[in-house]
Protein backbone atom coordinates (compact mmCIF):
# COMPACT_ATOMS: atom_id res chain seq x y z
CA UNK A 1 0.00 0.00 0.00
CA UNK A 2 1.48 3.28 -1.09
CA UNK A 3 2.17 5.89 1.59
CA UNK A 4 -0.88 8.09 1.01
CA UNK A 5 -0.04 10.10 4.09
CA UNK A 6 3.10 11.31 2.35
CA UNK A 7 1.30 12.06 -0.89
CA UNK A 8 -1.14 14.26 0.97
CA UNK A 9 1.69 15.89 2.87
CA UNK A 10 3.26 16.85 -0.44
CA UNK A 11 0.00 18.18 -1.84
CA UNK A 12 -0.61 20.25 1.28
CA UNK A 13 2.83 21.83 0.91
CA UNK A 14 2.66 22.22 -2.84
CA UNK A 15 2.94 26.00 -2.75
CA UNK A 16 6.08 25.94 -0.61
CA UNK A 17 7.56 23.17 -2.78
CA UNK A 18 6.82 25.11 -5.96
CA UNK A 19 8.43 28.18 -4.48
CA UNK A 20 11.71 26.45 -3.63
CA UNK A 21 11.80 24.61 -6.93
CA UNK A 22 11.21 27.76 -8.97
CA UNK A 23 14.09 29.40 -7.13
CA UNK A 24 16.36 26.42 -7.87
CA UNK A 25 15.40 26.37 -11.53
CA UNK A 26 16.11 30.05 -11.93
CA UNK A 27 19.45 29.97 -10.13
CA UNK A 28 20.97 26.64 -11.17
CA UNK A 29 23.64 26.84 -13.84
CA UNK A 30 22.35 23.61 -15.43
CA UNK A 31 18.92 25.09 -16.02
CA UNK A 32 20.01 28.57 -17.01
CA UNK A 33 18.14 28.52 -20.31
CA UNK A 34 14.89 28.14 -18.38
CA UNK A 35 15.19 31.84 -17.66
CA UNK A 36 13.59 32.26 -21.07
CA UNK A 37 10.36 31.01 -19.48
CA UNK A 38 8.33 33.61 -17.58
CA UNK A 39 8.81 33.03 -13.83
CA UNK A 40 5.06 32.98 -13.23
CA UNK A 41 4.60 30.23 -15.82
CA UNK A 42 7.42 28.23 -14.28
CA UNK A 43 5.97 28.57 -10.81
CA UNK A 44 2.50 27.63 -12.02
CA UNK A 45 3.89 24.52 -13.70
CA UNK A 46 5.81 23.42 -10.59
CA UNK A 47 2.80 24.01 -8.40
CA UNK A 48 0.51 22.04 -10.66
CA UNK A 49 2.68 18.91 -10.47
CA UNK A 50 2.95 18.94 -6.68
CA UNK A 51 -0.66 19.96 -6.05
CA UNK A 52 -2.09 17.03 -7.98
CA UNK A 53 0.54 14.46 -7.19
CA UNK A 54 -1.86 11.74 -6.01
CA UNK A 55 -3.68 12.00 -9.32
CA UNK A 56 -0.45 11.86 -11.27
CA UNK A 57 0.96 8.79 -9.64
CA UNK A 58 -2.17 6.89 -8.69
CA UNK A 59 -4.77 7.45 -11.37
CA UNK A 60 -3.20 8.94 -14.51
CA UNK A 61 -2.33 6.42 -17.18
CA UNK A 62 0.66 6.48 -19.48
CA UNK A 63 -1.63 7.85 -22.19
CA UNK A 64 -2.58 10.77 -20.01
CA UNK A 65 0.98 11.56 -18.99
CA UNK A 66 2.15 11.44 -22.59
CA UNK A 67 0.31 14.42 -24.15
CA UNK A 68 0.90 16.67 -21.17
CA UNK A 69 4.65 16.18 -21.08
CA UNK A 70 4.95 16.12 -24.84
CA UNK A 71 3.26 19.53 -24.86
CA UNK A 72 5.58 20.76 -22.14
CA UNK A 73 8.61 19.64 -24.16
CA UNK A 74 7.26 21.29 -27.30
CA UNK A 75 6.56 24.55 -25.49
CA UNK A 76 10.03 24.72 -24.02
CA UNK A 77 11.52 24.08 -27.47
CA UNK A 78 9.52 26.99 -28.84
CA UNK A 79 10.67 29.16 -25.96
CA UNK A 80 14.28 28.47 -26.89
CA UNK A 81 15.09 26.38 -23.82
CA UNK A 82 17.70 23.68 -24.49
CA UNK A 83 16.68 20.09 -23.93
CA UNK A 84 19.32 19.37 -21.32
CA UNK A 85 17.83 22.14 -19.15
CA UNK A 86 14.35 20.67 -19.53
CA UNK A 87 15.60 17.28 -18.38
CA UNK A 88 17.57 18.68 -15.46
CA UNK A 89 14.48 20.62 -14.45
CA UNK A 90 12.39 17.45 -14.33
CA UNK A 91 15.04 15.72 -12.28
CA UNK A 92 15.23 18.69 -9.93
CA UNK A 93 11.45 18.49 -9.54
CA UNK A 94 11.83 14.94 -8.26
CA UNK A 95 14.86 15.80 -6.17
CA UNK A 96 13.13 18.75 -4.53
CA UNK A 97 10.37 16.37 -3.53
CA UNK A 98 12.79 13.86 -2.06
CA UNK A 99 14.51 16.57 -0.03
CA UNK A 100 11.17 17.67 1.33
CA UNK A 101 10.20 14.11 2.29
CA UNK A 102 13.55 13.63 3.91
CA UNK A 103 12.95 16.71 6.08
CA UNK A 104 9.30 16.32 6.83
CA UNK A 105 7.70 13.06 6.19
CA UNK A 106 9.59 9.82 6.11
CA UNK A 107 9.16 7.67 9.20
CA UNK A 108 10.97 4.48 8.26
CA UNK A 109 8.97 2.36 10.70
CA UNK A 110 8.20 -1.30 10.09
CA UNK A 111 4.61 -0.42 9.28
CA UNK A 112 5.46 2.36 6.88
CA UNK A 113 8.67 1.36 5.15
CA UNK A 114 7.05 -0.75 2.45
CA UNK A 115 4.52 1.97 1.60
CA UNK A 116 7.27 4.56 1.51
CA UNK A 117 9.39 2.41 -0.73
CA UNK A 118 6.41 1.90 -3.00
CA UNK A 119 5.80 5.64 -3.15
CA UNK A 120 9.41 6.36 -4.02
CA UNK A 121 9.34 3.82 -6.81
CA UNK A 122 6.05 5.22 -8.14
CA UNK A 123 7.51 8.71 -8.13
CA UNK A 124 10.60 7.48 -9.91
CA UNK A 125 8.54 5.76 -12.59
CA UNK A 126 6.33 8.80 -13.05
CA UNK A 127 9.27 11.13 -13.54
CA UNK A 128 11.00 8.68 -15.88
CA UNK A 129 7.94 8.73 -18.09
CA UNK A 130 7.61 12.48 -17.85
CA UNK A 131 11.21 12.82 -19.02
CA UNK A 132 10.71 10.50 -21.96
CA UNK A 133 7.56 12.23 -23.19
CA UNK A 134 9.09 15.67 -22.72
CA UNK A 135 11.99 14.57 -24.95
CA UNK A 136 9.56 13.30 -27.58
CA UNK A 137 7.58 16.54 -27.55
CA UNK A 138 10.70 18.65 -27.64
CA UNK A 139 12.19 16.75 -30.56
CA UNK A 140 8.98 16.91 -32.56
CA UNK A 141 8.79 20.65 -32.09
CA UNK A 142 12.45 20.96 -33.05
CA UNK A 143 12.32 18.93 -36.28
CA UNK A 144 10.62 20.91 -39.06
CA UNK A 145 12.73 24.04 -39.16
CA UNK A 146 15.86 22.93 -40.97
CA UNK A 147 14.43 20.96 -43.86
CA UNK B 1 25.82 19.24 -11.29
CA UNK B 2 23.38 16.71 -10.06
CA UNK B 3 20.71 17.26 -7.49
CA UNK B 4 22.04 14.95 -4.81
CA UNK B 5 19.51 13.50 -2.40
CA UNK B 6 20.00 12.11 1.05
CA UNK B 7 16.48 10.75 1.21
CA UNK B 8 17.36 7.11 0.83
CA UNK B 9 20.02 7.30 3.45
CA UNK B 10 17.61 9.10 5.72
CA UNK B 11 14.94 6.40 5.36
CA UNK B 12 17.46 3.69 6.00
CA UNK B 13 18.82 5.32 9.14
CA UNK B 14 15.35 5.80 10.58
CA UNK B 15 14.38 2.29 9.66
CA UNK B 16 17.45 0.89 11.32
CA UNK B 17 16.97 2.90 14.47
CA UNK B 18 13.33 2.02 14.91
CA UNK B 19 12.94 -1.45 13.53
CA UNK B 20 16.09 -3.53 13.39
CA UNK B 21 18.37 -1.84 15.82
CA UNK B 22 18.86 -5.06 17.80
CA UNK B 23 20.48 -6.78 14.87
CA UNK B 24 24.23 -6.89 15.37
CA UNK B 25 25.05 -6.23 11.74
CA UNK B 26 22.85 -3.18 11.86
CA UNK B 27 24.51 -1.94 15.01
CA UNK B 28 27.84 -2.20 13.27
CA UNK B 29 26.39 -0.19 10.46
CA UNK B 30 25.65 2.62 12.89
CA UNK B 31 29.12 2.37 14.42
CA UNK B 32 31.06 2.40 11.18
CA UNK B 33 29.17 5.01 9.28
CA UNK B 34 27.51 2.99 6.61
CA UNK B 35 29.99 0.29 5.59
CA UNK B 36 27.86 -2.63 6.76
CA UNK B 37 24.91 -1.26 4.88
CA UNK B 38 26.97 -0.84 1.78
CA UNK B 39 27.94 -4.48 2.05
CA UNK B 40 24.29 -5.50 1.92
CA UNK B 41 23.64 -3.26 -1.06
CA UNK B 42 26.82 -4.64 -2.54
CA UNK B 43 25.47 -8.18 -2.24
CA UNK B 44 22.55 -7.17 -4.45
CA UNK B 45 24.93 -5.53 -6.87
CA UNK B 46 27.06 -8.68 -7.02
CA UNK B 47 23.97 -10.69 -7.86
CA UNK B 48 23.33 -8.35 -10.75
CA UNK B 49 26.93 -8.55 -11.92
CA UNK B 50 26.89 -12.35 -11.83
CA UNK B 51 23.80 -12.35 -14.05
CA UNK B 52 25.03 -9.58 -16.35
CA UNK B 53 24.87 -11.56 -19.58
CA UNK B 54 21.38 -12.83 -18.86
CA UNK B 55 20.21 -9.34 -18.00
CA UNK B 56 21.81 -7.87 -21.09
CA UNK B 57 20.09 -10.45 -23.25
CA UNK B 58 16.65 -9.74 -21.81
CA UNK B 59 17.27 -6.00 -22.07
CA UNK B 60 18.07 -6.35 -25.77
CA UNK B 61 14.80 -8.23 -26.15
CA UNK B 62 13.00 -5.33 -24.49
CA UNK B 63 14.67 -2.86 -26.87
CA UNK B 64 13.50 -4.96 -29.78
CA UNK B 65 9.90 -5.21 -28.65
CA UNK B 66 9.27 -1.81 -27.07
CA UNK B 67 7.69 0.72 -29.45
CA UNK B 68 9.73 3.39 -27.68
CA UNK B 69 13.12 1.90 -28.60
CA UNK B 70 12.61 0.68 -32.16
CA UNK B 71 15.44 2.80 -33.50
CA UNK B 72 17.95 1.13 -31.23
CA UNK B 73 18.01 -1.45 -34.05
CA UNK B 74 20.28 1.03 -35.84
CA UNK B 75 23.00 0.16 -33.36
CA UNK B 76 24.86 -3.05 -34.26
CA UNK B 77 23.54 -5.83 -32.03
CA UNK B 78 26.95 -6.83 -30.76
CA UNK B 79 27.76 -3.27 -29.76
CA UNK B 80 24.45 -2.91 -27.96
CA UNK B 81 24.82 -6.25 -26.18
CA UNK B 82 28.33 -5.39 -25.07
CA UNK B 83 27.19 -1.97 -23.86
CA UNK B 84 24.33 -3.42 -21.78
CA UNK B 85 26.44 -6.25 -20.37
CA UNK B 86 29.24 -3.84 -19.54
CA UNK B 87 27.00 -1.71 -17.33
CA UNK B 88 25.55 -4.69 -15.46
CA UNK B 89 28.87 -6.53 -15.25
CA UNK B 90 30.65 -3.57 -13.67
CA UNK B 91 27.77 -2.10 -11.73
CA UNK B 92 29.65 -1.83 -8.45
CA UNK B 93 32.39 0.05 -10.25
CA UNK B 94 29.90 2.47 -11.78
CA UNK B 95 27.90 2.98 -8.61
CA UNK B 96 30.60 3.09 -6.01
CA UNK B 97 33.89 4.13 -7.57
CA UNK B 98 33.36 6.15 -10.73
CA UNK B 99 33.39 9.90 -10.30
CA UNK B 100 30.80 12.26 -11.70
CA UNK B 101 33.35 13.35 -14.30
CA UNK B 102 33.85 9.76 -15.48
CA UNK B 103 30.13 9.16 -15.80
CA UNK B 104 29.83 12.47 -17.63
CA UNK B 105 32.57 11.56 -20.08
CA UNK B 106 31.19 8.10 -20.78
CA UNK B 107 27.58 9.08 -21.28
CA UNK B 108 28.31 12.13 -23.34
CA UNK B 109 30.24 9.83 -25.65
CA UNK B 110 27.32 7.40 -25.76
CA UNK B 111 24.95 10.24 -26.60
CA UNK B 112 27.23 11.47 -29.37
CA UNK B 113 27.62 8.00 -30.83
CA UNK B 114 23.88 7.32 -30.89
CA UNK B 115 23.33 10.67 -32.57
CA UNK B 116 25.76 9.71 -35.30
CA UNK B 117 24.05 6.34 -35.63
CA UNK B 118 20.74 8.09 -36.28
CA UNK B 119 19.00 6.91 -33.11
CA UNK B 120 16.38 9.46 -32.04
CA UNK B 121 17.06 11.02 -28.68
CA UNK B 122 13.73 9.82 -27.28
CA UNK B 123 14.67 6.20 -28.01
CA UNK B 124 18.04 6.64 -26.36
CA UNK B 125 16.41 8.18 -23.28
CA UNK B 126 13.89 5.36 -23.01
CA UNK B 127 16.66 2.79 -23.41
CA UNK B 128 18.54 4.24 -20.44
CA UNK B 129 15.39 4.25 -18.33
CA UNK B 130 14.66 0.65 -19.35
CA UNK B 131 18.16 -0.35 -18.29
CA UNK B 132 17.34 0.78 -14.77
CA UNK B 133 13.84 -0.72 -14.82
CA UNK B 134 15.18 -4.10 -15.85
CA UNK B 135 17.26 -4.23 -12.67
CA UNK B 136 14.23 -3.81 -10.45
CA UNK B 137 12.32 -6.47 -12.25
CA UNK B 138 15.28 -8.79 -11.83
CA UNK B 139 15.59 -8.17 -8.08
CA UNK B 140 11.86 -8.69 -7.66
CA UNK B 141 11.99 -11.93 -9.65
CA UNK B 142 14.81 -13.13 -7.45
CA UNK B 143 12.59 -12.77 -4.41
CA UNK B 144 14.63 -10.13 -2.68
CA UNK B 145 13.22 -7.18 -0.80
CA UNK B 146 11.48 -9.24 1.87
CA UNK B 147 13.39 -9.15 5.13
CA UNK B 148 14.66 -6.07 6.99
CA UNK B 149 18.26 -6.45 5.85
CA UNK B 150 17.22 -6.74 2.23
CA UNK B 151 14.87 -3.79 2.52
CA UNK B 152 17.49 -1.35 3.66
CA UNK B 153 20.03 -2.85 1.30
CA UNK B 154 17.56 -2.22 -1.45
CA UNK B 155 16.92 1.34 -0.34
CA UNK B 156 20.61 2.07 -0.44
CA UNK B 157 20.89 0.50 -3.86
CA UNK B 158 17.83 2.41 -5.07
CA UNK B 159 19.47 5.67 -4.14
CA UNK B 160 22.70 4.83 -5.91
CA UNK B 161 20.99 3.54 -9.02
CA UNK B 162 18.68 6.50 -9.18
CA UNK B 163 21.56 8.94 -9.02
CA UNK B 164 23.61 7.00 -11.52
CA UNK B 165 20.89 6.65 -14.13
CA UNK B 166 19.69 10.23 -13.73
CA UNK B 167 23.23 11.39 -14.41
CA UNK B 168 23.62 8.98 -17.29
CA UNK B 169 20.46 10.23 -18.99
CA UNK B 170 21.43 13.87 -18.58
CA UNK B 171 24.95 13.44 -19.88
CA UNK B 172 23.81 11.29 -22.78
CA UNK B 173 21.33 13.98 -23.77
CA UNK B 174 24.01 16.65 -23.50
CA UNK B 175 26.37 14.59 -25.65
CA UNK B 176 23.64 13.98 -28.18
CA UNK B 177 22.80 17.67 -28.39
CA UNK B 178 26.46 18.58 -28.79
CA UNK B 179 26.77 16.15 -31.68
CA UNK B 180 23.73 17.72 -33.30
CA UNK B 181 25.14 21.20 -32.86
CA UNK B 182 28.50 20.17 -34.30
CA UNK B 183 26.77 18.69 -37.33
CA UNK B 184 24.85 21.92 -37.85
CA UNK B 185 28.06 23.95 -37.64
CA UNK B 186 29.79 21.60 -40.08
CA UNK B 187 27.00 21.81 -42.62
CA UNK B 188 27.31 24.23 -45.56
CA UNK B 189 25.10 27.31 -45.33
CA UNK B 190 21.65 26.52 -46.76
CA UNK B 191 19.89 29.67 -45.81
CA UNK B 192 17.79 27.94 -43.16
CA UNK B 193 18.73 29.11 -39.73
CA UNK B 194 17.82 27.48 -36.48
CA UNK B 195 17.48 23.90 -35.44
CA UNK B 196 18.99 20.83 -36.93
CA UNK B 197 17.16 18.29 -38.97
CA UNK B 198 16.75 15.07 -37.03
CA UNK B 199 18.11 12.49 -36.87
CA UNK B 200 21.67 13.29 -37.84
CA UNK B 201 23.25 11.66 -40.83
CA UNK B 202 25.61 8.86 -39.83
Amino acid sequence: MIALRLVHLIENHSEELAETLTHKLLTSERTSSLRAVPASELHQRCHEVYRNLSEWILTKTEHEIEPIYARLGARRAQQGVDLASVIWALMLTKENLFEFLSREGIHGTAESVFGELELLRSLDQFFDRAIYHAVVGFEKAAVPVAA
Amino acid sequence: MHPDSSLWHHIVIRYIKRVVVADSAVSRYAAFGGHELSMIALRLVRLIETNADLLAQSLLEKFRTSPHTRSMAKVPEEELRERCAEIYRNLSEWLLHKTGAEIERRYRAVGERRAHQGVPLADLTWAILLTKERLWQFLEQQGFLRGPLEIYGELELLRLLDQFFDRSACYAIEGYERAQQSAVRARPETGTAGRTEHPLPA
